[in-house]
């Protein structure tokens, strides 16, 4: 990875920023009728509304206002909540916590189960093993996870009550509850991530294996499991780094609904009250927060594929 | 083409290249049989999906009523077989709508000039870094929840994926001979377009087509689950989920049945995605 190279990259993941900006800010303008008129409701004066207008410089020209609204988020002003009448980062960043913990551990358990099911299938191509995980990648695939969701609430949560329901208990708190309150949610949501990533496990592991430098080491005589681990998989990782970057955004995704489910106070359970109560500066807040995210992921997972891999300078 | 081969020779052998793949068949037989359901459903349920029947509450599955009843005796299997016709139109809809942006802009930006290319592929990143959903949820919020804007949300957020691959394969068709030699013979740029790289463009696209369908499928399910697609009475799969959770205790099957649906559907397309590709790539 060339200094130059990681410039770049980071340039252009600057260049989605803005993209992603101006793209919820256009989305956000496509509000119908005044901005003003809707936040301070139908019975609000004359002036007031004017006052606003001003305040909120709808008097200025949209390119202009973009200009305006961008510099103000480079400074972490997201504008204020009009349903919780205080600024949208801090309401946001109250809610971070519970997303970021279901996404971190889904991620894991999707690697873990992931790397266990897909070498276990490796070791024997097309026996009856990997007939059942090849079965499992194809089946887990199509399983919507938000249904798997309400399957486990209803059943494990509310029918046997091993798991509690609609509550979360912070880290700090108690690691052990805290894996209980989220444990179930991220089972939903690391099924379908697993069956892709289980796939891409098994057939990079099988395609690195018919390569001559493994060949050529085996007939040195190294340890098979020294050429597993440094020959295979060392090659094998740069598609499932690049396959695992992907699924953890849609993992992030996924918390969306999957909060609303289990009645998770994280950021997807926050959007959807914002959407009941037309916070209108709180959805674009959740929106451009999940979008930068993604990016961040997207980056780091370029980053770590150029590590991996140095031919590859996208 | 060989001149001693018949067209119904030609027939058999196309035939029997695509039941070779198992995959593409199940695809095509899981799809048809759903699509089956979804056109039958204009004309013909065997019950009102609509219609309140006090008599008949929270039936289980029996031979009268396929998948049970609801709260209101209403026939789940008839309004599953309407929900079918909403997941499929709604995945026609978006998928339209996401190929369509594509076509155009990926073609833009493969035959446009540097800045142009920048441009567009720069902004597609920037649409592509939105999960879908939340792009949908955006739209809805500011528009107001309706299953029309949810399709066109659905659509539009998926236009880089299909814009990506027309670009780097018109890129790549542009370098090929055949488009240098209808270049140097002077036919001119749009026939060039039409006639030399268009077509080519289409076999890759249609594997997307396919994986399209099953996330709109996906994508609509969840959003009318959380209240922001399909808006009552239409019975989505998505809806019907929504309105049944409170009842597992009584009635399961109401909560296992829109579940199944929506993931054969999805198999259906997630099938038939891997057999085109198998068909379309033979290194694979």
């Amino acid at each position: 990875m060339t200094p130059s190279w990681f410039a770049r990259r980071l340039l252009t993941g600057l260049l989605t920023v803005l993209a992603v900006s101006v793209l919820t800010f256009f989305v956000f303008s496509l509000v119908p009728g005044d901005p003003a008129q809707v936040i301070l409701g139908l019975d609000a004066s004359d002036e007031a509304i004017e006052a606003l207008r001003i305040k909120m410089r709808l008097d200025l020209p949209v390119g202009v206002r973009f200009f305006f609204w961008f510099g103000n988020l480079l400074r972490g002003d997201f504008g204020d909540s009009t349903g919780y009448h205080r600024p949208v980062i801090g309401v946001l960043l109250e809610a971070a916590g519970p997303t970021l913990s279901i996404t971190l551990l889904s991620g894991a358990l999707t690697l873990l189960v992931s790397f266990l099911l897909g070498v276990w299938a490796f070791r024997k191509p097309n026996s009856l093993r990997d007939f059942l995980v090849r079965f499992f990648s194809q089946t887990g695939l199509v399983i919507p996870s938000f249904w798997l969701g309400i399957l486990l609430l209803l059943f494990f949560s509310q029918k046997l009550g091993w798991f509690p329901s609609g509550s979360y208990t912070p880290i700090g708190e108690s690691p052990g509850k805290w894996l209980r309150s989220i444990f179930l949610p991220s089972f939903s949501l690391m099924l379908v991530s697993t069956a892709i990533l289980t796939r891409i496990i098994r057939n990079a592991l099988l395609d690195n294996s018919r390569e001559d430098f493994v060949r050529t080491a085996k007939s040195k005589g190294v340890e098979p499991a020294v050429v597993l681990r440094k020959h295979i998989l060392k090659n094998a990782m740069v598609p499932i780094v690049t396959v695992f970057g992907l699924q953890l955004t849609s993992i992030l995704a996924g918390t969306i609904i999957i909060e609303n489910i289990f009645s998770i106070p994280g950021l997807g359970r926050l959007l959807l009250t914002a959407v009941g109560r037309r916070d209108l500066p709180l959805v674009q807040g959740i929106v451009l927060w999940i979008g930068f995210f993604t990016i961040a992921i997207n980056i780091a997972t370029d980053i770590l594929h150029a590590m991996l891999d140095p031919r590859v300078e996208v | 083409m060989n001149p001693r081969h018949s067209r119904a020779e030609d027939f058999r052998r196309a035939t029997l290249r695509v039941t070779h793949h198992k995959s593409l068949v199940g695809g095509i037989v899981v799809l048809t049989i759903l699509l089956g359901m979804a056109l039958l459903s204009l004309l013909f349920t065997p019950y009102d999906p609509y219609a309140i029947d006090a008599r008949a509450r929270f039936s289980p599955p029996s031979w009268a009523h396929w998948f049970g009843t609801d709260e209101y005796g209403r026939d789940l299997f008839s309004r599953c077989m309407v929900g079918s016709r909403i997941a499929l139109g709604v995945g026609l809809v978006s998928t339209l709508i996401a190929f369509g942006g594509g076509l155009f802009l990926g073609f833009l930006a493969g035959m446009g000039v540097r800045w142009v290319d920048e441009l567009v592929m720069r902004t597609m990143d920037g649409l592509y870094a939105f999960p879908a959903l939340l792009f949908a949820i955006a739209i809805v919020s500011v528009l107001g929840p309706n299953i029309f804007h949810a399709m066109v949300a659905i659509g539009v957020v998926r236009i880089p994926i299909f814009a990506r691959q027309v670009r780097n394969s018109t890129i790549s068709l542009k370098k090929r001979e055949f488009v240098y030699s209808a270049k140097a013979l002077g036919v001119g740029p749009v026939r060039i377009a039409l006639v030399h790289l268009f077509p080519n463009l289409f076999s890759p696209l249609s594997v997307l087509v396919s994986a399209n369908f099953a996330f709109a499928i996906l994508s609509e399910a969840g959003l009318s689950y959380i209240g922001l697609g399909t808006q009552p009475p239409v019975p989505s799969w998505g809806r019907l989920l929504l309105e049944s959770q409170r009842f597992f205790e009584r009635a399961p099957w109401l909560v296992l049945f829109p579940g199944i649906m929506i993931a054969l559907l999805v198999l259906g397309f997630s099938l038939l995605g891997d057999g085109l590709r198998d068909l379309l790539d033979p290194k694979d």
